[in-house]
């Protein structure tokens, strides 16, 4: 149980953790993830015994996994089982969802595939589970409400799935953030990028772990069918959510200083667009 | 089988047939499956009617079941089966456990109020509209006090066992958003409810056997049925507790008679009744040589056989003239022609005469988009449900709705039928829109639609702004749901008096990568 304290304290195995962000492809979901999440240390870097950990996938749409809107099942599963064997107490996944929450919930495969990997499935459609929290660095954003979950777990793993955007032009790590608050529509209408940026800088999570898996390259966030998704097979995982998404930007065919919110978000100091500075490692499976 | 036993059967398959109905009109987690609503909503008259002239399928013969119980045993429908009578009777039962001594007093039928509630709705539906059946009918009465008056403190109730838990982080039960009916489905229902209430508790079964034309439909069967309740002469001793115990005060000591038209199958005189003296008899046995009892009867049956025929031909002609009133495709103007109705519904024309209003739909719908209307439709359409883009949208892979209607005006619907049906067609705005007055992206309404009839294409610099192609669209209010502009929206969803169909999207194949590539960082 303790071992990822004595990892710490003696340092010695920690020489992978050095890693500023890791991509992984060319496997399954959850084999990418374990290969991932070793390279920095494994979860225990992250997950402490008796800590409670909130997952936050991509769970906005009312599809099967094939259609690529929402985050894969089976990486959700895996990194449910990563943290329950590092002594997570509990493990909640949840999303504010666009489509009605119970359908999408279902028909996404994730409900089933999280409570398998004993996770709790919690809902986020009421805004009776969001809190008041001020933005201190928002420009444009300045106080939201945000899911108790996010403000009162130890870890808060984000796990977004790589997509095009019609209005956000990508939708990554900060975009999915876009889910753990209450009222969406104010950002649509009031300057998205900024909003985005904003957000960012005062919900952090622990780790971002980026699914490449399928990926909709166009008609996105939604999409209209299978028709839209290629297979990526990647995987793409950093604490710096602004790198991740840089990442996963490239991957995707963009330049990060294309994205709004990733260039507004470098700039605030959120974390780093710019990847020629990072220690980066790249497994090819 | 000793008929004593009729009363405790009676009672059980009635509470089933009510606590099952309750349940539905409760239930906004859908807990149950589709087989469920169709056989408990089955043998309910007027929805299966409806249904069946809609549909013409055996699947909805419930209605001829009840006519065929009705010519055998009489009314058997108003106590076992119709909701709204099952209620008077929990009413009366609640009024018995406090006022012990009460007796029910014999009273002759009040035909002038009766029969004309019965005209009304039977010649209006001749005439093209299912505005009095809907507002009549007792399956939908109850439907609309269920759903509008009780669903919300179950939901309210259901809120505040969410409120505790998540106070300790248990998150089995979820909070619901409890939506009112608008205010003139509020205030008829409530009254429905207070007039029900009021006649029972005044005198037994009256509503039934005076406004309901479901009750005087029936009664006006009762009197040719094979097996009526009747007093026997010989044993009967007058003490009169059958009479007293009569919720319809059907039951005339003085004359020994009862109006086989007005009982309603409760069984209490039978149970009742120390001398075995009143029971279900055979009168054609007994008065095989009444001559008068036969004339009548053979009339009955000719004047109801006339009157389905007259409704059947009557429906057809109808649905003919309903075509060509849509309008054109490229009509497209700032303002709203047609309110929209559920995917399913075929378009205003099929549903507005077709649908009781009964609001099953409003209750199971999980996104809550279908809302009783007010004038959406006209005064005729008072009530009937129509899809409310401010409260939320329609879900692309849902299709409960066409599955829980019992009266045909949601037609069942596949979710893959589904993706082409349009029911309205996108219009946009751009004026309106943040992206054009702010300069900010937003892409919300294009995010929201399922078969990007909304699309973004590239406006300035970096940002998009939508594009509307109203061919593919299926008219689901997602985007005029999800455009944050106020006070009016730049995207929106004009409805169609008679449903298209839309087109597919195009599907190019894309590229798949390659994944020996290296990482392009």
């Amino acid at each position: 149980m303790a071992l990822g304290s004595y990892n710490k304290i003696f340092g010695g195995t920690s020489a992978e953790q050095s890693y500023d962000l890791v991509a992984v492809r060319g496997g399954d979901p959850a084999t990418m993830f374990d290969k991932a999440i070793l390279s920095l240390g494994g979860i225990k870097s992250y997950v402490k015994p008796n800590q409670t950990v909130v997952i936050k996938p991509n769970i906005g749409w009312d599809g099967p996994p094939e259609r690529g809107a929402n985050t894969n099942p089976a990486l959700v599963a895996r990194i449910v089982e990563h943290c329950l064997t590092a002594g997570a107490k509990t493990v909640y996944v949840f999303d504010h969802t666009i489509n009605e929450w119970t359908r999408t919930y279902s028909n996404s495969g994730i409900e089933k595939a999280a409570k398998d990997a004993g996770a709790k499935i919690v809902a986020g459609n009421s805004e009776s589970y969001y809190h008041q929290v001020t933005i201190r660095n928002g420009r444009k954003l300045k106080s939201d409400k945000v899911h108790e979950l996010i403000l009162e777990s130890d870890v808060f793993i984000n796990v977004p799935i790589l997509k095009t955007h019609g209005g956000s032009i990508l939708t990554i790590s900060m975009k999915n953030l876009m889910g753990t608050n209450w009222d969406r529509q104010w950002w649509h209408g009031n300057d998205l990028h900024q909003c985005i940026a904003d957000y960012a800088s005062e919900i952090k999570p622990t780790l971002n772990v980026v699914d490449a898996y399928r990926v909709m390259k166009r008609n996105g966030p939604r999409g209209v069918s299978l028709s839209d998704v290629v297979e990526m097979k990647s995987l793409i995982i950093s604490e710096d959510i602004v790198a991740a998404d840089a990442a996963a930007a490239k991957l995707i065919g963009k330049e990060p200083e294309q994205i709004g919110h990733i260039r507004i978000a470098s700039e605030m100091g959120v974390g780093k667009s710019d990847l020629t500075g990072l220690s980066i490692n790249r497994i090819t499976i | 089988m000793k008929q004593a036993h009729l009363k405790k059967i009676r009672v059980v398959v009635a509470l089933v047939f009510f606590l099952s109905l309750v349940f539905i009109f409760l239930d906004f987690r859908k807990l149950l499956p589709e087989f469920f609503y169709d056989s408990i909503t089955f043998l309910q008259f007027i929805p299966s009617f409806l249904k069946f002239i809609t549909v013409f399928s055996i699947t909805y013969l419930g209605f001829i079941i009840i006519l065929v119980l009705t010519v055998l045993f009489g009314r058997i429908y108003c106590s076992a089966i119709c909701p709204l009578g099952i209620l008077q009777d929990i009413i009366l039962w609640f009024k018995k456990k406090i006022k012990k001594k009460f007796r029910y007093k014999f009273s002759r039928p009040l035909d002038y109020l009766r029969y004309p509630f019965l005209a009304l709705p039977v010649i209006t539906f001749l005439a093209g509209t299912v505005f009095f059946i809907g507002l009549l009918d007792p399956f939908s009465n109850f439907g609309r006090i269920i759903s509008n008056l009780l669903q919300p403190l179950y939901i309210g109730l259901n809120n505040a066992g969410a409120w505790i838990l998540e106070k300790v982080r248990i998150y089995f039960l979820y909070p619901e958003e409890i939506s009112y009916a608008v205010p003139v489905t509020f205030i008829f229902t409530v009254f429905i409810l207070v007039l029900i209430t009021w006649m029972s508790l005044k005198r037994g079964r009256l509503y039934c056997n005076t406004i309901c034309p479901v009750g005087t439909l029936l009664g006006l069967l009762a009197r040719i049925s094979l097996f009526r309740i009747q007093i026997i002469d010989n044993r009967c001793t007058r003490c009169g507790q059958c009479s007293f115990a009569c919720k319809s005060t059907c039951i005339s000591i003085k004359d020994l008679t009862v109006d086989f038209s007005r009982c309603v199958g409760c069984y209490n005189c039978i149970s009742i009744c120390p001398e075995d003296a009143i029971k279900y008899l055979n009168p054609g046995k007994q008065n095989a040589a009444n001559p008068e009892l036969d004339k009548g009867r053979r009339k009955v049956i000719a004047s109801i056989g006339l009157l389905f025929t007259g409704i059947f031909g009557l429906r057809k002609s109808l649905s003919a003239q309903d075509v060509p009133q849509n309008k054109q495709p490229t009509e497209i103007e700032p303002e709203k022609h047609f309110a929209v109705t559920p995917p399913g519904s075929l378009g205003i024309g099929h549903y507005t005469s077709t649908c009781t209003a009964c609001h099953l739909c409003v209750s199971a719908c999980p996104t809550q988009v279908l809302q009783p209307s007010f004038l959406e439709y006209g005064i005729t359409g008072l009530m009937q449900p129509h899809m409310d883009y401010e409260t939320n949208y329609c879900n692309e892979e849902c299709v409960i709705c066409s599955e829980v209607c019992p009266s045909g005006a949601i037609l069942s619907l596949s979710a893959e039928a589904k993706k082409t049906v349009q029911i309205g067609q996108v219009c946009l705005i751009l004026e309106n829109c943040v992206v054009y007055t702010d300069h900010t992206a937003c892409g919300s309404c294009s995010e929201h639609c399922p078969t990007q009839a909304v699309r973004m294409v590239p406006f300035m610099g970096n940002l998009t702004i939508p594009e509307i192609r109203p061919e593919i669209c299926v008219g689901c209010g997602a985007c005029e749901h999800a455009c944050p502009t106020r006070p009016f929206r730049a995207i929106y969803v004009d409805g169609h008096y008679i449903h298209q169909v839309a087109k597919k999207p195009e599907e190019e194949e894309l590229e798949q990568p390659a994944i020996e590539e290296d990482f392009p960082f």
